[in-house]
């Protein structure tokens, strides 16, 4: 594979340009003009840099104004409680610094995992149903609260109301996922997050808060207290790109909940944003020694041209170029904003970006799509309102999985 | 509008937010890129590894790429370019072509009984034939 230096600085320019807006993935850039440029000898790695690029930078409009973040959704939820307390500008630091790593990380693994990969889905995959069963139980039994409880179903009532939650979010995650969409997720947890943060007046108290300016300590200190998770993180994006029914890093990041709470939203932020880039590195490798591609624009260059492990230095080298250019613009646009977005006028501009948001659901779906968003955003209120963590509707995508797993 | 009454709160001591400014951020970003353009202009381009087989290219629509690769059973200098067949263990056979002037120089030692390793594009001739229009190649002695 080669892409013309020239279409490579091109690339990147244009990757930072659609990074920043949500809605407007890499998946849906080649699905529009692979049919014009698929011919073109540069065309796959251009796509592989638009997603090395979206990787990093897609955190801005998730910290900003909490936008479902990549394949894992869940990148918002930390980032916006970050933002509530002021400290938007370190939950960029986080994400910059951890898809850097994770990704370097991930390309020294891949050669070594390789060999193994398909050994290793063989033998977790038996297992894969009742792992996730147990997993969603025990995020359930999470909201279990301490002390003495009055009322319904007294200290029970949480997971009672979770389990509603879980279900009803299953239920439209199985049928989402079984309609002709080009984007299900996004118009899934645009309703479940995003919406539901902008009714609420959530997402308002984020932006509006004042946001601190750029720190001053040790950085290196920094990266040793992230260091661990995104480790983990690492692992555990290479683990669903391993695991049949776990068909998106969201899930493992749900998974994930139960050994990072959100109250140290800077450690799950590391855990989220590492597992995004690792499951999008490995998965690379993966094409090239299973055949399968667990990330859409992966899927795409292999149908325009068979990905092999010759290819495999290409394709790393440009993912890493691109990534690496994603995670410096995160942080030098993310420092010229923040000190400046609480002085915008978030009533006018939150209607607006419902309005935006709703109207890229509607071009990448249709009135489907709109349904789907609208059903998931009355869905996504229920947490709002009963005080459940908002992670259960990830039952959205763990749901499906089980019956995947048990084979229905 | 926005809070500006409130103050911010104290940066927490175990994280801070060291910025583009940060040297370490700012060092290991040039790493990766200069790392990510060694893999992808100064790693030795290999050969294709064999993922379609020449039947299939039968059945590929015009224009799509090819990953191709098979021992060679004829080659052809014609005044045009050169045309090599190569056939799979299944006596599937193709041609791949590369114009006059534009074919890489391995084709010039192209020889039957080589393994050719082709990177091209499938075009249709009069008639209906497909074929591979070389785009890169390297050869294998048969065997290796």
């Amino acid at each position: 594979m080669f892409i013309d230096p020239l279409w490579l600085a091109a690339s990147l320019i244009f990757g930072i340009a659609a990074g920043l807006l949500p809605g407007l993935h890499p998946n849906s850039i080649g699905a529009i003009l692979t049919p014009w440029l698929g011919n073109w000898e540069s065309w796959p790695l251009a796509l592989v840099v638009l997603l090395g690029v979206r990787l990093a930078l897609q955190f801005l409009p998730s910290i900003l104004v909490g936008t479902p973040a990549g394949q894992t959704e869940l990148g918002m939820l930390p980032g916006q409680r970050m933002m509530r307390e002021g400290r938007g500008l370190e939950a960029l630091a986080v994400c910059g610094w951890s898809v850097v790593l994770a990704v370097a990380l991930a390309l020294v693994l891949s050669p070594l995992l390789m060999p193994i990969l398909p050994a290793l889905f063989a033998a977790v995959k038996p297992w894969s149903g009742y792992l996730l069963v147990l997993a969603s139980a025990a995020l359930m039994l999470a909201e279990i609260k301490d002390g003495k409880e009055s009322g319904w179903l007294g200290r029970w009532r949480g997971p009672a109301l979770a389990l509603f939650v879980f279900l009803l979010a299953a239920a439209l995650g199985w049928l989402t996922l079984n309609l002709p969409l080009t984007d299900p997720l996004f118009a899934l947890f645009v309703g479940f997050f995003t919406m539901p943060a902008l009714l609420s007046g959530e997402e308002q108290k984020a932006a509006e808060k004042k946001q601190q300016k750029e720190g001053q300590e040790n950085p290196a200190f920094v990266v040793r207290e992230l260091l661990p998770f995104i480790l983990l993180g690492v692992l555990l994006g290479g683990l669903s790109d391993l695991l049949p029914g776990l068909s998106t890093p969201a899930q493992v990041a749900t998974l994930a909940t139960l050994a990072v709470p959100l109250a140290q939203p800077a450690h799950f932020l590391a855990l989220v944003a590492s597992i995004e880039a690792s499951h999008t590195t490995f998965a690379f490798a993966s094409a090239a020694s299973t055949g399968i591609a667990r990330v859409g624009v992966v899927a795409m260059v292999g149908q325009m041209q068979p990905i092999t492990p010759a290819d495999l230095p290409a394709l790393w080298g440009a993912f890493a170029v691109a990534a690496a250019v994603g995670a410096g613009a995160l942080l030098w646009i993310g420092r010229w904003l923040m000190p400046r977005w609480h002085a915008l006028d978030w009533k006018t501009l939150g209607g607006l970006l419902g309005l935006y948001l709703a109207a890229m659901v509607f071009w990448l779906d249709g009135a489907m799509g709109l349904l789907v968003m609208a059903l998931a955003s009355a869905i996504g209120m229920l947490p709002v309102l009963w005080g459940v963590k908002r992670t259960q509707v990830m039952g959205s995508l763990i749901g499906p999985a089980i019956l995947h797993a048990f084979g229905f | 509008m926005g809070d500006t009454s409130e103050s911010s709160p104290p940066i927490p001591s175990v994280i801070s937010s060291p910025g583009l400014s940060n040297r370490h951020f700012s060092i290991m970003l040039v790493f990766m890129i200069l790392a990510g353009l060694a893999l992808l202009y100064a790693w030795p381009m290999d050969s294709a590894y064999l993922k379609s087989s020449t039947a299939s290219v039968a059945l590929m629509r015009e224009g799509q790429w090819v990953a191709l690769s098979a021992p060679i059973s004829s080659v052809d200098e014609r005044a045009t370019g050169t045309s090599i067949q190569m056939c799979d263990e299944n006596s599937h056979c193709v041609r791949a072509f590369a114009a006059q002037g534009t074919g890489p120089l391995e084709l010039a030692v192209a020889r039957p009984g080589q393994m050719l390793n082709v990177w091209g594009e499938v075009a249709v001739a009069t008639g209906g034939t497909r074929f591979v229009r070389i785009h890169r190649a390297s050869l294998n002695d048969a065997g290796e």
